[in-house]
């Protein structure tokens, strides 16, 4: 409830209708080897489901599974055909299947570093997707083109975001290939440990941003002495001063005022050579998706993540890339991924990032030490795995060809994972320092995330939170849901979408200008 | 319409009961109780230095939405309402992705509704996106806020995203302004004044000119009964035996020991200012150890009445320690969350910084580096380093500017406009 106004848009969850499809099967299968099957609404005892030839023995409310074969004491429970647990009693078909009797026990993770590689058949050349982007000097593509006002520092933070500020839509009118001028603003740089991985991080990620394809020109601001000094972070980027890439030093120009009015002349000294970027037609090998869910719930892993996996199956088999990240949100899961590694040194390096997250978090109250959260569980999640599970269904089944540490440089096609928190802004930020030139983020209670210089695409995972926050939702995923559409119907038109939001079409975070706030990057270490 | 004084203020029903009031020692002010300076009055007593409303996110998914509520009343739009300095956003980076419970997260609660409760603030916004882990109605019903006419809630999830919240945000604060631009500015004692001590890039200079006078100014202060506030007891751990000998009691010096060992442990093995035990700092600032000497004279020499943890009200008058890291924009978010309604900063290569909410007063060690960034400078201390004016001499001009800005004088940064990205609450955990 809202103290201040009421919805403008009304919930659609007590006028939509069931639709045919949902009457005739009210379960989702997931995957054909799967021995449990997912209720897309609450289900009564005793409703026949011809799809799976069995009657509902008990009610199985929604988001919760259903046994579509009988399961013997002690047997696995397949879904998304991975073992998310045993059978703690013997159970006839169509017994509603959740923590009373599937047993979590000491399930022992079995690897198989790299035992069930298959390499992917990319298509031909010729036969891959195109899009519209911008080809780099260095052979790199990029779907925006943006000029960056960056600090060393939280110290030019004011100074950044005065100077991008001056650019508004007038003051860009002449340049219509210029995408805009952005402030990327953080709180680190002072008070900060001066050197270490939390220093690397940190300049790793602002350099990443600097070098971006979509930054198309960079101003780099300090105040003068930070902990994160210019000259030192520039030469550990391999950064170089050129007409593209300028520093502004705030005690040498004489504090706030004359900073932001040097600024603005350097920037704008800089949209000229801005504007000669064209977008021309390339392949889609050149698209990196960072893969990103927020506000889950207990539809994301049966509709939005699934219709992503399918999607990102689809780029990587036109050569393109999406990483997954969010490496406390995929424990419990990793042998599904180690099992698929391209080498078995790739598996190792995610269990080695596991392993550091675990005492990363020892004894803290975040979710890589407990149970899934009371409304996951309602929402028919049993145990940690099966929500692990759920999320990290966004990468599909495509074989994993490469672990990064945070905001490291990604060089590797394919289906690739960087280490990252799932704190969504901190997670995207390190994914775009990477290399990704879009984001796609699934939502099930709906997030109002945006990110530049690369846009974030986001994915409902079910169609009343779709109607209600449309004006920030880009795909709808319900349909899924619905029984209208099927998770390969719906990822061929993700895919489709990410070909026009990649030619420039805006996203709706881009149209309401979400993003400039955004850019977070992770801060690792302790402030002093 | 009467002042907030006389009437029950709108803003009322969301104070705490036990939120301590600056009426205190009223009858053992000595000398400088004549001193005066034009305030707004509180119901609670306390008393603020300027009268803006607030935009506050429990987590950083409402951000952007903070910031576009704040951006929409520029200064045209606020010009009928002469008596409202401004509509601040309150944006930070953390409250979700992170520990549910524990001291990272009531630190992070404590500093926004602390923040929300300074005197400056005289009506807020406080906006969700609705799935964060510092729950916007936890939040709340911990720090005892009460939603009002005063203090309105957006959860954007429930009204239905950015746009909606964003015109939502805009309208409750329209409603707020008439009631915003009803305070009035009245004569109080200087004894009302809370002044958070800071510093940032200081030089050797200091130590002779900026950080003496601002010691000198701050006895004046608690001799006239106000408060002010010392932290970075990241720095100060390095004179430990010096610190705790300024303890009021003895309660106090085992709190001082108990907040530097802390950041001993905090800080062990990290590269931090206390485990540098060589070395000099970038850009010409002094050495560790004599920067925390040089701090601590701006501490003045008064007894330290009480100890702090960060973005705790402020519980006692006269020199006060709250237990923050050095790192300015983190300290100074800390020193308003606990109610400072003042801060005085000490720099000698020049600094920017300005807090959010409150305004900064910028002490410049030297008349070179002043001269350089008059444009953010608001006091040189450089007359000092020649003799041609006294410590005490000049102690007396910054109080005389203190009780100037506390009534309405812009500093440098608030003409500029900094403060709008400068609240930082500390991040003290790890992320999820």
């Amino acid at each position: 409830m809202t103290t201040t106004a009421k919805p403008i848009t009304p919930t659609l969850s007590s006028t939509v209708k069931p639709s045919d499809a949902v009457l005739r099967n009210p379960f989702i299968r997931l995957d054909p080897k799967d021995n449990v099957v997912v209720a897309r609404m609450e289900v009564p005892a005793g409703t026949p489901v011809p799809a799976e030839g069995v009657t509902t023995l008990q009610a199985v409310p929604a988001g919760h599974k259903m046994a579509t074969r009988a399961i013997a004491k002690g047997a696995p429970v397949l879904k998304y055909n991975t073992v998310i647990g045993f059978a703690s009693e013997d159970l006839p078909a169509g017994t509603w299947m959740h923590s009373h009797n599937i047993a979590f026990g000491d399930l022992v993770k079995d690897y198989r570093h790299g035992l069930d590689y298959a390499p992917t058949v990319l298509l031909s050349p010729g036969d891959r997707a195109r899009f519209h982007g911008i080809v780099r000097a260095d052979g790199r593509v990029a779907t925006r083109n943006y000029i960056g006002v960056f600090i060393v520092s939280h110290s030019g933070a004011t100074v950044a975001r005065q100077i991008a500020r001056f650019f508004d839509a007038d003051e860009l009118a002449a340049y219509p290939h210029v995408d805009g001028v952005v402030p990327y603003i953080h709180e680190q740089g002072s008070g900060m440990e001066r050197s270490g991985e939390p220093m690397d991080m940190l300049r790793r990620t602002i350099g990443g941003y600097v070098k971006h394809p979509n930054t198309a020109g960079a101003l780099v601001i300090a105040l003068g002495q930070e902990h994160n000094e210019l000259e030192a972070f520039l030469e550990h980027q391999g950064l170089v001063r050129g007409p593209m890439l300028q520093t502004l030093v705030i005690q040498d120009a004489g504090g706030t005022k004359k900073a932001i009015a040097a600024g603005i002349e350097i920037v704008r000294a800089m949209l000229p050579q801005a504007d000669t970027a064209r977008r021309e037609s390339v392949s889609a090998e050149h698209i990196m998706v960072g893969m990103q869910c927020g506000g889950s719930d207990g539809f994301s892993g049966l509709s939005a993540n699934p219709a992503l996996g399918a999607a990102m199956e689809i780029l990587i088999r036109n050569g393109g890339t999406a990483i997954l990240s969010e490496t406390s949100e995929i424990y419990g899961v990793e042998h599904t991924l180690t099992a698929r590694a391209r080498t078995p040194e790739i598996g190792q390096k995610l269990v080695a990032r596991i392993d550091w997250w675990l005492e990363y978090n020892k004894g803290r109250d975040t979710q890589i030490n407990g149970q899934v959260s009371p409304g996951n569980n309602a929402g028919g999640l049993a145990n940690v795995l099966e929500k692990s599970l759920g999320g990290a269904k966004k990468g599909g089944n495509a074989p994993l060809m490469e672990v990064y540490e945070y905001a490291q440089p990604v060089t590797q096609h394919g289906l690739v994972f960087m280490d990252t928190p799932g704190y969504d802004p901190v997670s995207a930020t390190g994914q775009i320092a990477g290399g990704a030139n879009l984001i796609c983020f699934t939502t099930g209670r709906g997030s109002c995330f945006g990110s530049v210089p690369s846009p974030t695409i986001k994915l409902a995972s079910n169609t009343p939170m779709y109607a209600r926050m449309e004006p920030d939702m880009d795909i709808n995923c319900g349909p899924v849901i619905d029984g209208d559409a099927t998770i390969a119907d719906m990822g061929q038109r993700i895919f489709e979408q990410v070909l026009r939001h990649a030619s420039g079409e805006k996203t709706k975070s881009e149209a309401l200008g979400v993003g400039l706030n955004e850019f977070v990057p992770w801060p690792l270490g302790i402030a002093d | 319409m009467s002042t907030s004084m006389n009437t029950p203020s709108p803003g009322e029903s969301r104070l705490a009961p036990n939120v301590p009031r600056a009426s205190r020692h009223a009858n053992d002010v000595p000398q400088q109780a004549h001193l005066e300076f034009q305030g707004y009055v509180r119901p609670d007593g306390r008393v603020g230095t300027r009268n803006h409303i607030g935009i506050f996110v429990v987590g950083n998914c409402g951000a952007t939405t903070a910031r576009m509520v704040a951006d929409h009343f520029t200064s045209k739009r606020l010009a009928s309402y002469g008596n409202v300095d401004g509509v601040v956003p309150f944006v930070h980076e953390l409250g979700c992705g992170m520990e549910m419970t524990g001291e990272p997260m009531n630190l992070l609660r404590r500093t926004i509704a602390g923040t929300i409760r300074n005197p400056n603030i005289v009506g807020a916004v406080v906006i969700a996106l609705g799935c964060e882990r510092n729950n916007i109605r936890g939040f709340f019903e911990q720090e005892k806020l009460v939603a009002g006419p005063m203090l309105h809630m957006i959860v954007m999830q429930e009204i239905g995203g950015t746009a909606n919240a964003v015109a939502a945000g805009i309208a409750a604060v329209e409603e707020m302004l008439p009631m915003a631009d009803a305070c009035q500015r009245e004569p109080v004692p200087a004894r009302h004044l809370v002044v958070g001590l800071q510093s940032a890039a200081v030089d050797d200079l200091a130590a002779r000119s900026a950080n003496p006078v601002l010691g000198a100014a701050v006895d004046l202060l608690v001799e006239a009964g106000g408060t002010a506030i010392l932290s970075e007891t990241s720095d100060l751990a390095a004179l430990q035996e010096q610190v705790a000998r300024r303890a009021a009691s003895a309660q106090v010096g085992g709190r001082i020991a108990q907040r530097i060992h802390w950041w001993k442990t905090y800080t062990h093995g990290r590269d931090t200012q206390l485990t540098r035990t060589s070395g000099s700092n970038p850009g010409g600032m002094a050495s560790s150890a004599d920067n925390a000497i040089s701090g601590f004279l701006r501490a003045g020499s008064s007894p330290i009445q009480a100890v702090l943890e960060y973005a705790h009200p402020v519980n006692a008058n006269g020199l006060v320690l709250m237990d923050a890291p050095a790192y300015a924009a983190v300290s100074a978010t800390g020193q308003v969350a606990s109610g400072a309604n003042l801060v005085a900063l000490t720099t000698g290569l020049g600094s920017t910084f300005g807090a959010a909410g409150v305004p900064t007063v910028k002490l410049v060690s030297n008349s070179a580096a002043f001269a350089r960034m008059e444009d953010d400078s608001d006091i040189d201390c450089g007359p000092v380093l020649d003799g041609s004016t006294g410590v005490l001499e000049m102690a007396q001009v910054v109080l005389q500017r203190w009780l100037e800005y506390a009534s309405g004088e812009l500093t440098k940064s608030e003409e500029l406009g900094v403060g709008d990205n400068e609240y930082v609450p500390w991040p003290i955990g790890v992320l999820a």
